[in-house]
């Protein structure tokens, strides 16, 4: 059986393509929202989000369209737009009978449109493609229409033309969703199955789970039970959100909303898992969960050591909204007490590090991020690696492991060169390369992991002009020949900048990190050796030479006001310092060791 | 009875110096009037200082420095008028040290004899360098030989105090040329010398053209030579290294000065003058118009004005004691000598050379002083924190 008034919908798009404008002019259209309220959503949404242009949480909002004297329900179902929230991206698809694929008439199909269109057809749902942005005079429609069908597989003449700014085309896109969507299978009867595909944390009621009712229907009151976290809670407060929240009394099949049960931490609730009755449970928990697993660490550590409660304090509050947000306590002999924390990707690590420094006002050293290693030991025990500095003795190692990705790249034609060196050079091993137009190509590769954590990004955005996208997921791990390399600061290790390098790249990235640091590392009242170490091999050296001159010629009057405010500046300034034995290291240090290619 | 300085700021110049950062205006841009009224003013301004705190007249008054801008571009007349205002306004037989700052192409003979009957028992002369190709890089007025004239003249006057003002590290300025420029002046056998190295001061022309590329600052090696070269030459010419750029005869130290260093009170008068008294810190308008619009209305325009915190203090007397050749001393501040002591021994090996240091004071050597800001923020770190 199937529930004839209800559509379940996501939108998924590259970014920029116009992904958030559509879904704000749907809700106008349909009443959901007024104009002023939308400018009022808008502000109120995380700066960081605005800024990045990129959607950090789903959400859920539910709106009505009527057609041919039918009312329907229509749930929008938001997704988070970035290739570090792969996971999440899959779990609200998964709540969905259908998507909308946004192609920017424009710029045509990029990266993260297909990675996103191949999780869409894993999960069976009906794509609705939409060319947008017609009102532009650069408007191409019919070579956006060619690139569906060729690049993407849809059959591009299905593709619905609109102008998501000024809403042309967005009413027959609401009715082909009636039309082409096809409503839930619904089974009241069955016992619950409730797919939670997002979840936040509210100060006054706790964590908000957001559901679709797969299976049986949900009431307030009822006793429920997280299949996967094995934990049972009692609804107290059921609703939809039109964007607000508004309560309900029941969830039908079908429906999409959201759940509160008096769940203190998001820990306890993982994205992907099966909501049931703890009196009649389903058999069977919905497939597709997975244990949601960092793929990059790295060392988290006040400035000033007196400020580690404070710091925990602020990384504690911020785990309240993040469950893939992991962290640990570490200490380092270098940075002293801090914590080892783990990301979903680079920008989810960024992210992290400008809400502490914006929302919480910390000031943070962050070590240079790492991939996870597996190690086998000679003992036939294997470890996993997080922290390159961790890794055991050489002489204590039979193989190590490194994670892979696939990637895959779209750009314009003329920058093929600089992308292959590019690729290249990041031990990249090419699979296949398309031209998904007479102008732009796509190339598919292979990388280790640790080279995309490195400056890949930006240096793809420098090759080519920003003009290329890409997106990659992990694969799974590979053998290679990898070693520790230590840097040595006047003598001593920093195992704060170890990096875990290929043996057959070590004496030149050695050579470069050397030299990085001799820049970065300011100059003291003695010389300071540089050194970088495989084992207690030296391979590279620099010299910081000692300060020469550094004195102020005249101190009268006025001058003494400024000298003290300029020394007490420099104090402030210090704060991104570390001292450690008589040398500072700026922060700027500890990531230097991202990019180590010579220019 | 605490004593007191009073420093004058004149910010008048026939042509504003390229490097220079002090306030100033070009004297075509002030009209006479303003320029003969800028005394009267100044005297206007202690009256009300002395009216808001009267027990300010109760100080003795050890000093008075007339610098700029240029002060010898004032009429010998009105600063004399001015000169023995200032000295009947306190306590005591008045100041012992009254020093103009000049430029050698003001001191003409007759103006030499003025400036004496004004008062002015110190000259404090603003060579800058004896190579023309340099003093017309920086735009200076006068000539090497013109120099020469002008000591010869405030001696034939009676001056018996001279000091003169020189600069090292000028753009592409030789080793020679420096050394050069230090033995003309010491043949001119002054009681004084200071000697500082050409700074790149935000917001002037030089800066400006540093950034552009235009001039390149002298090789920071070259310039420490260039410095402990000077240091010795003057030392063996028999003057007392008693400040990082200062140069003394004995008994010839500049005695205003020195209250900078040992933080004694200073009153400032003049736009953009800076005072200091006590712990409280502030500075006059550095705008001509409005300090003499205030002083008009019977206003005192305070400007940045603080008082000072331990913390603070701490920090000043820190980096002004380290510019003295005595140092700082344990009695002077347990807390500074302790950090200063910790810092020496953590760094022993390295600083040998820098810093001197027992039981009742600290103090850094020629090499120490060459690299102070460093060791100061270094000192700094061993605080206690505030």
């Amino acid at each position: 059986m199937t529930d004839p008034r209800i559509r379940n919908f996501c939108i998924i798009a590259h970014i920029d393509h116009g992904k958030s404008t559509l879904a704000d002019r749907l809700l106008e259209i349909t009443g959901t929202i007024t104009k002023r309220e939308l400018k009022e959503q808008i502000l109120d949404s995380m700066d960081l989000e605005r800024e990045r242009g990129i959607t950090i949480k789903a959400q859920a909002v539910r709106m009505f369209h009527e057609k041919d004297g039918q009312i329907y329900q229509l749930n929008l179902i938001d997704t988070p737009g970035h290739v570090d929230f792969t996971y999440e991206v899959s779990r609200s698809l998964a709540a969905c009978e259908g998507a909308i694929l946004v192609v920017d008439s424009t710029q045509g199909v990029e990266a993260q449109t297909l990675a996103n269109v191949y999780l869409a057809l894993e999960n069976d749902l009906e794509i609705v493609p939409v060319i947008n942005k017609i009102d532009l005079p650069a408007a191409d429609i019919d070579e956006a229409r060619r690139q569906i069908t060729e690049a993407v597989g849809i059959n591009g003449d299905t593709a619905l033309p609109v102008s998501a700014k000024s809403g042309i085309g967005c009413k027959e896109l609401l009715n082909a969703l009636v039309d082409r969507i096809p409503p839930p299978k619904i089974d009241n009867d069955a016992p619950l199955r409730a797919l939670i595909f997002d979840s936040a944390y509210d100060n006054y009621r706790g964590v908000v789970c957001y559901v679709r009712v797969k299976d049986g229907k949900l009431k307030v009151g009822d006793k429920i039970r997280f299949m996967k976290g094995e934990l049972d809670f009692e609804v107290t407060e059921l609703g939809v959100l039109s964007p607000r929240q508004s309560p309900v009394s029941e969830l039908q099949c079908g429906e999409v909303g959201y759940v509160v049960a008096g769940i203190r931490t998001l820990a306890e609730v993982r994205v992907g898992d099966t909501i049931t009755h703890a009196k009649k449970p389903a058999a069977q928990a919905l497939s597709g969960y997975k244990e949601v697993k960092p793929v990059v660490f790295a060392g988290l550590y006040p400035v000033n050591a007196d400020d580690y409660d404070s710091l925990k304090d602020s990384i504690e509050k911020l785990r309240l909204n993040d469950a893939a947000f992991f962290v640990e306590p570490e200490t380092s002999e270098a940075l002293g007490f801090g914590f080892r924390c783990g990301f979903l990707g680079l920008l989810h690590m960024e992210i992290i590090q400008e809400r502490l420094e914006r929302e919480y006002n910390q000031d943070l050293l962050f070590t240079a991020p790492s991939v996870v290693y597996r190690v086998l030991l000679t003992n036939r025990e294997t470890v996993i690696i997080d922290n390159p500095s961790k890794m055991p003795n050489p002489q204590n190692i039979e193989s190590i492991e490194e994670p892979y990705v696939d990637a895959r790249i779209f750009f314009p034609k003329e920058y093929l060169g600089n992308v292959l060196t590019l690729c290249q050079g990041k031990k990249g091993l090419q699979k296949d390369m398309t031209f998904i137009s007479t102008e732009r190509v796509m190339v598919h590769y292979e990388f280790p992991l640790s080279e995309i954590v490195s400056d890949f990004h930006d240096r793809l955005k420098s090759v080519t002009s920003g003009y290329a996208s890409f997106d990659y997921e992990v694969t799974g791990y590979k053998e290679g020949d990898m070693v520790k390399m230590d840097v040595l600061v006047n003598g001593d290790p920093v195992d704060a900048l170890s990096i875990i390098v290929h043996r057959s790249d070590s004496a030149s990235k050695g050579r470069v990190l050397c030299k990085k640091l001799k820049e970065i590392i300011p100059r003291q009242m003695f010389v300071v050796p540089i050194q970088a170490a495989l084992g207690g091999k030296i391979i590279a050296r620099e010299t910081v030479s000692a300060v020469r001159k550094d004195v102020t010629a005249k101190c009268y009057g006025g001058d003494i006001s400024r000298k003290r405010k300029l020394l007490e500046k420099q104090k402030e300034g210090k704060k991104r310092m570390k001292q450690f034995g008589r040398v500072e290291i700026p922060q700027e240090a500890f990531m230097s060791v991202l990019r180590l290619t010579d220019d | 009875m605490t004593d007191l300085g009073l420093y004058i700021h004149v910010p008048f110049c026939k042509h504003a110096c390229p490097y220079c950062d002090f306030y100033k205006l070009e004297l075509r841009a002030i009209p006479a009037a303003t320029r003969l009224a800028f005394t009267s003013v100044v005297e206007q301004e202690l009256i009300l200082h002395l009216t808001a705190h009267p027990d300010l007249a109760e100080r003795r008054l050890e000093t008075i420095y007339l610098g700029g801008g240029t002060p010898s571009t004032l009429k010998p007349e009105l600063v004399g008028g001015l000169v023995s205002f200032l000295q009947r306004a306190f306590q005591g037989d008045g100041a012992q040290e009254i020093t103009l700052e000049a430029n050698p192409e003001n001191l003409t003979p007759q103006r030499c004899v003025k400036w004496r009957e004004a008062g002015i028992n110190r000259l404090s002369i603003g060579v800058q360098t004896f190579a023309d190709r340099h003093l017309e890089r920086l735009e200076r007025l006068h000539r090497a030989e013109v120099i020469d004239d002008a000591v010869a003249n405030a001696r034939a006057a009676g001056f018996d105090n001279i000091s003169l003002d020189l600069m090292f590290a000028l753009p592409n300025q030789t080793m020679e040329e420096w050394m050069e420029s230090l033995r003309r002046a010491a043949a001119l056998n002054p009681e004084h010398l200071s000697f500082y190295g050409l700074t790149y001061h935000e917001n002037t022309p030089f800066h400006e053209q540093l950034e552009e590329g235009g001039l390149r600052e002298v090789e920071e090696d070259l310039q420490a030579e260039m410095y402990l070269a000077g240091c010795g030459f003057l030392r063996h010419a028999g003057f007392e290294h008693y400040e990082i750029s200062n140069f003394a005869r004995r008994g010839n130290r500049s005695r205003h000065n020195q209250r900078y260093w040992y933080r004694g009170d200073v009153l400032g008068l003049g736009p953009g003058a800076h005072s200091n008294l006590g712990p409280r810190r502030w500075s006059d308008p550095e705008d001509l118009e409005s300090w003499q619009e205030a002083v008009g209305n019977g206003m005192l325009l305070m400007m940045e004005e603080e008082p000072l915190g331990p913390e603070q203090l701490d920090g000043e007397k820190l980096f002004t004691g380290l510019r003295r050749i005595e140092g700082i001393s344990r009695r002077e501040s347990p807390i500074l000598h302790n950090a200063a002591r910790a810092w020496f021994e953590e760094n022993r090996d390295d600083v040998g050379d820098y810093a001197a240091c027992d039981e009742e004071s600290f103090r850094l050597m020629e090499t120490g002083w060459l690299v102070s800001e460093a060791i100061i923020r270094d000192i700094m770190k061993h605080l206690p924190p505030g």
